[in-house]
């Protein structure tokens, strides 16, 4: 049925079995706006702020538009949003919002961006007419990322629904009725764990919830954004740096429906404060080591020179390691240079996990499926991966996928082998080693034929199982499909550092690499750990805490976002899409060199060496082919008891700049304790 | 050998003699710096350079919101404050005013007050003129005296702003604080004193001889030359021309005043030194009818947004609070619109362009700055006068940098 209906006199259509839309929701397709504070676009209706009331001609009274469905109701009839009755309800909903409010305005974190001025500004009365004691509730902590000052809550329960509906976590509730209503824990001092907590900073209207990092720092209109990624994610969600006079003052979310939709990671969020503390530790002129503990500083001239002597000197065996944050421009000038050097050993730090990767096909790294249709899956299986660790965003934009109608169907529909981890529904656990991975090859599980059943499965493969088994992600995904009788976009193969997927492309990659050589060239790689003795470790990059006292040579370099030629650089992620970063530079030291510039040089100075390229290249060519050859004949061996294990102990310990923000670290190890805490609970509860 | 008649012809052929007057000199008025070329004592050419005091205020302006641009408007002229704080107070006003649907006048006793430090202001910048005019020339005397009054005026100017001269006080929707205690009385207490200091101040310099000789038939500028050069107040009035914006285009009800327009004949230095000292009684008349029209009222307006809500209810209420920090933070927002605004200032025709663009902060704010045309008018006052005339022509002219600079 096709309803017709007015908004102010305009003229509107709905058809009610194609749309379903709200008066709300058609208010805004219209152009006209309408005032809320409860309502969100990604969130559930909840109808508790009274703000967005209109008035229809049928209705005696006035409807809260963001509830109500149009429907064959609103056939014929007229909607008003801007009449006498309306404003005079707005003020009332204001006025009251207000009499309980604190005057924090000049001292709050929100001044400026916040709701409740603006809609005072446009909606609201001038002067108030109650002056009498306002309530007060008691500031709470939800840990060391979130600062709760609960007497400027307006109660629009936005942050309760985003935890429960959205992160999966049952932490916040609505305590109490009436006037003693309060949003809290149960608990006192109970952190919010979850990975995305720091969305409902974004989600508050008011002041109420605020970044505790970011408190008492800076005004919002005095800060600039500048666009950047997500690094720590191989989505790279598009994020906003917010700078002022070279210093990061916050990380705010780039809207992304494809992507990120209006959230970003805690990790992302909270971890700019590093880099004030790496400003102040890190070396900002060349140094050589010259015995345990003791460096001198080398000008950069001398530095490079002595990168050479190494570099040419035919006896060492250079292994070139490139960190995850590297851009590709990047990764295309050191490969050149190990080429010319005649060597083939280089690889990413993530590339490191893999033994074997066939990346002649773009397929095999990138997904070609979009996380955007993501909610069209009915089922899906989950190898290896503990995505709410290692993906947050796509665990939440798997939360919401739609199971079907009938939810004890669909309990059945999720099944995860490897690790377990907290999901919404109650998942069908398959196991944990290879073993059931190879009984669901075999189709000996009642899984398989829900895999059979349904139309559009996914299955999300991890690292883990990838690091477990001698398989190709080609081999790996043709057996899948062989097995399960699936389409190649059914399968989606997340791996771990952002520029993986682009140094497949550059093709720098080498199989079965390890360090062995003498000579370790790390460019800004702080997650690989060197066990075995090393002769050489030249370190090019910002900071390490994994080498310890083993880096021979030091040479500084810039940040990701600083390193590039022209105003932005593009990144490339796990779905082949592209994000823009500009650039954005906060590294005060001027012997601090770009990570290109220094490439460049080094090419430069090959050049003038007269290294004969072309000998070089067909040397690998035949390489490459016979290791080709190699691989055909080689037969699968699996070790079918190897269990699949998470690849990512502790979510705040992933990177260099997350070790390094003070506040995200002491949140990974309360989190942690907190956990042992809980363990030895249970168990002291069973000994009784 | 050399022909010596040759050698003294040519150097016979002489160039006029170049001077610097100022930045230093103490008739410079501040940073003027002329170029003068003379011809023994005559002056054949004067030139000013300016930027000395140079600040970029207009595009200053560009990067504040339209509350935050009104101190600008303090320091143009730092001799008539108010004035300038007025035409700019006029000139958001008549753009955010107009942009609403209903017809709203800024309250009585604001149009009042704001009328009163006008024509207050008017007074300080004719002492100032008129006296350093004097000492310039050579009498100190009136100096002396005047300033002993000028610095009464300035203390009316603290207790109704806090500050002696930047004072911040006329804001756009009405003026920032109430009248204090018992100030009313005292102007009109010094109003009536001041009277007879003026008069003293004219028997000693209306007849005296000295002044006269110095001031007389020196720059006169016909009523041709002062409309083609763009001249407007005293410059303007002394040519007989009768133009005062106060009555042309009246503004903030001057129409509902009585007062005269002193015009003079001649237009000379003498001649424009009487209509300073006669438009200071006609100010003083009308301080006079400011204080009997002052009714107790609301001093700005309320219930939009041009105004900031009082300190008081900042304190005790939310909507207050939030309408206080929004308005200091983001400011108001004008409708893209445009106008010129001008006002009568002691020196002349002071304007304000303003073209708003639908944000907080002013797209562009151009100011007509009286002094600036007054200054390009001084080669053609000074020709065939002395080097020493050149100080009584800028006296006589009444110019202040920070105007012509910005």
């Amino acid at each position: 049925m096709i309803i017709r209906f007015k908004i102010n006199e305009i003229e509107c259509e709905v058809n009610e079995e194609k749309e379903d839309i709200t008066i709300l929701q058609a208010c805004t397709a219209n152009g006209i706006e309408i005032p809320r504070f409860c309502y969100h676009e990604k969130l559930t209706i909840a109808g508790n702020c009274r703000m967005c009331l209109v008035y229809v001609t049928n209705e005696e009274k006035l409807l809260a538009a963001c509830g109500i469905p149009l429907d064959e109701n609103f056939d014929d009839e007229s909607i008003e949003t801007e009449i006498d009755e309306i404003l005079k309800a707005r003020e009332g909903v204001m006025e009251f919002l207000l009499i309980n409010h604190p005057l924090d305005c000049p001292i709050c974190d929100q001044g400026g961006e916040c709701d409740l001025q603006e809609q005072t500004l446009a909606y609201g009365l001038d002067t108030g007419r109650f002056y009498i004691k306002k309530r007060a509730v008691e500031i709470k902590t939800f840990g060391r990322l979130i600062k709760g000052i609960m007497t400027r809550c307006i109660h629009c329960t936005r942050c309760v629904r985003f935890l429960t509906e959205i992160a999966g976590v049952n932490e916040l509730g609505v305590l109490g009725r009436g006037y003693n209503m309060e949003i809290g824990t149960y608990k006192k001092n109970v952190m919010i764990e979850s990975e995305l907590s720091g969305n409902i900073i974004d989600l508050c209207p008011v002041g109420a919830l605020t970044s505790a990092v970011y408190a008492y720092k800076g005004r919002p209109w005095e800060l600039k954004n500048i666009k950047g990624i997500d690094i720590f994610d191989t989505l790279l969600t598009p994020i906003n740096y917010q700078v002022k006079g070279g210093e990061i003052f916050r990380i705010l979310p780039r809207i992304n429906d494809r992507i990120n939709e209006e959230w970003i990671t805690d990790k992302v969020r909270f971890h700019y404060e590093s880099y004030k503390i790496i400003e102040k530790i890190r070396k900002e002129t060349p140094s050589y080591k010259i015995q345990a503990n003791k460096f001198i500083e080398l000008t950069w001239k001398t530095a490079l020179k002595m990168v050479f002597k190494v570099l040419l000197n035919k006896k060492n065996k250079v292994d070139l390691i490139i960190g995850s944050k590297i851009n590709s421009t990047n990764l295309r000038i050191y490969k050149e240079l190990m080429n010319r050097l005649g060597s083939k050993n280089y690889i990413t730090e993530n590339g490191l996990m893999f033994k074997k990767f066939n990346y002649d096909l773009r397929e095999n790294y990138i997904n070609s499926n979009d996380l955007y249709n993501v909610d069209k899956n009915d089922l899906v299986l989950l190898c290896g991966i503990n995505l709410r660790v290692e993906s947050p965003l796509l665990n939440i934009k798997l939360r919401n996928v739609n199971f079907g109608d009938d939810e004890i169907e669909s309990v059945k529909k999720i099944g995860i082998i490897g690790n377990k981890f907290d999901w919404k529904h109650e998942s069908e656990y398959i196991g944990a080693t290879l073993n059931s991975m190879l009984k669901l090859f075999e189709g000996r599980l009642p899984y398989c034929q829900q895999i059979k059943k349904s139309k559009a499965p996914l299955i999300i493969v991890g690292p883990s199982l990838l690091t477990r088994i001698s398989l190709t992600l080609q081999e790996m995904r043709a057996i899948f499909m062989k097995a399960c009788n699936l389409k190649p976009e059914n399968i989606l193969i997340i791996t771990q550092g952002a520029n993986f997927g682009m140094a497949l492309e550059e093709g720098l990659f080498k199989e079965k690499f390890s360090i062995g050589g003498n000579v370790l060239y790390s460019i800004d790689s702080n997650e690989v750990q060197v066990t075995n003795k090393i002769n050489y470790v030249i370190y090019q990059g910002i900071i390490n805490d994994k080498f310890e006292n083993k880096i021979d040579l030091y040479l500084p370099s810039k940040h990701y976002f600083e390193d590039f030629e022209g105003d932005r650089e593009v990144y490339m992620n796990t779905f082949g899409q592209r994000s823009e970063i500009e650039k954005l530079s906060i590294s005060k030291g001027n012997k601090i060199k770009e990570n290109s510039m220094i490439g460049y040089i080094q090419l430069m100075y090959l050049n003038n060496k007269e290294m004969t390229r072309k000998e070089k290249e067909q040397k690998d060519i035949k390489l490459s082919y016979r290791e080709m050859k190699k691989e055909e004949k080689r037969k699968i061996k699996v070790n079918k008891y190897l269990t699949i294990n998470n690849i990512i102990e502790n979510y705040y310990m992933t990177d260099i700049n997350i070790r390094l923000s003070k506040n995200l670290m002491i949140t990974g190890q309360l989190r942690k304790e907190k956990k042992i805490m809980e363990a030895g609970i249970w168990k002291n509860r069973k000994c009784i | 050998m050399l022909n010596i008649s040759k050698i003294f012809e040519e150097v016979k052929v002489m160039k006029n003699f170049t001077l610097n007057f100022g930045p230093q000199h103490p008739a410079a008025h501040g940073v003027l710096r002329l170029i003068v070329e003379l011809e023994s004592e005559n002056v054949v050419r004067v030139e000013p350079h300016i930027g000395l005091l140079h600040r970029g205020t207009e595009k200053l302006i560009e990067g504040k919101t339209y509350t935050q641009a009104l101190p600008y408007f303090d320091r143009l002229d730092y001799v008539s404050m108010n004035v300038q704080e007025h035409a700019y107070s006029l000139a958001v006003e008549r753009l955010y005013l107009d942009s609403l649907d209903i017809e709203l006048e800024i309250p009585q006793r604001a149009k009042v007050i704001r009328v009163l430090f006008s024509e207050i202001t008017r007074v300080l910048n004719h002492i100032m003129a008129t006296t350093t005019h004097a000492m310039d020339v050579g009498a100190l005397t009136p100096f002396l005296w005047a300033f002993e009054e000028r610095e009464k005026l300035m203390e009316f100017y603290e207790r109704v702003s806090g500050a002696r001269m930047h004072a911040a006080y006329i804001r756009p929707g009405g003026v920032a604080f109430d009248l204090p205690m018992n100030i009313s009385e005292d102007i009109y207490k010094f109003v009536i004193q001041y009277r007879k200091r003026l008069e003293e101040i004219e028997d000693m310099l209306i007849n005296n001889r000295i002044w006269k000789q110095r001031l007389v038939d020196i720059g006169i500028v016909s009523a041709e030359e002062a409309l083609n050069y763009g001249f407007t107040g005293p410059l303007l009035r002394g040519a007989g021309i009768v133009y005062d914006i106060r009555k042309n285009y009246p503004y903030d009800d001057y129409d509902k005043y009585d007062f005269k327009i002193i015009i003079g004949e001649e237009n000379n230095s003498y001649t424009r030194f009487i209509i300073r000292m006669k438009e200071m009684y006609q100010s003083l008349s009308i301080i006079e009818q400011a204080l009997n029209n002052l009714r107790p009222g609301l001093i700005k307006l309320e219930g939009v947004n041009i105004t900031a809500p009082d300190r008081a209810f900042v304190k005790k209420d939310m909507e207050s609070c939030i309408n206080h920090f929004k308005f200091f933070s983001e400011g108001f927002i004008i409708p893209a619109n445009e106008n010129y605004t001008i006002v009568e200032a002691p020196k002349g025709e002071f304007g304000i362009y303003l073209n708003a663009n639908d944000t907080a902060k002013p797209y562009r704010c151009r100011i007509k700055a009286p002094g600036f045309l007054h200054l390009q008018g001084l080669n053609m006052m000074s020709k065939d006068h002395l080097l020493a005339d050149v100080v009584t022509l800028i006296g006589t002219q009444d110019i202040v940098f920070g105007e012509v600079d910005r």
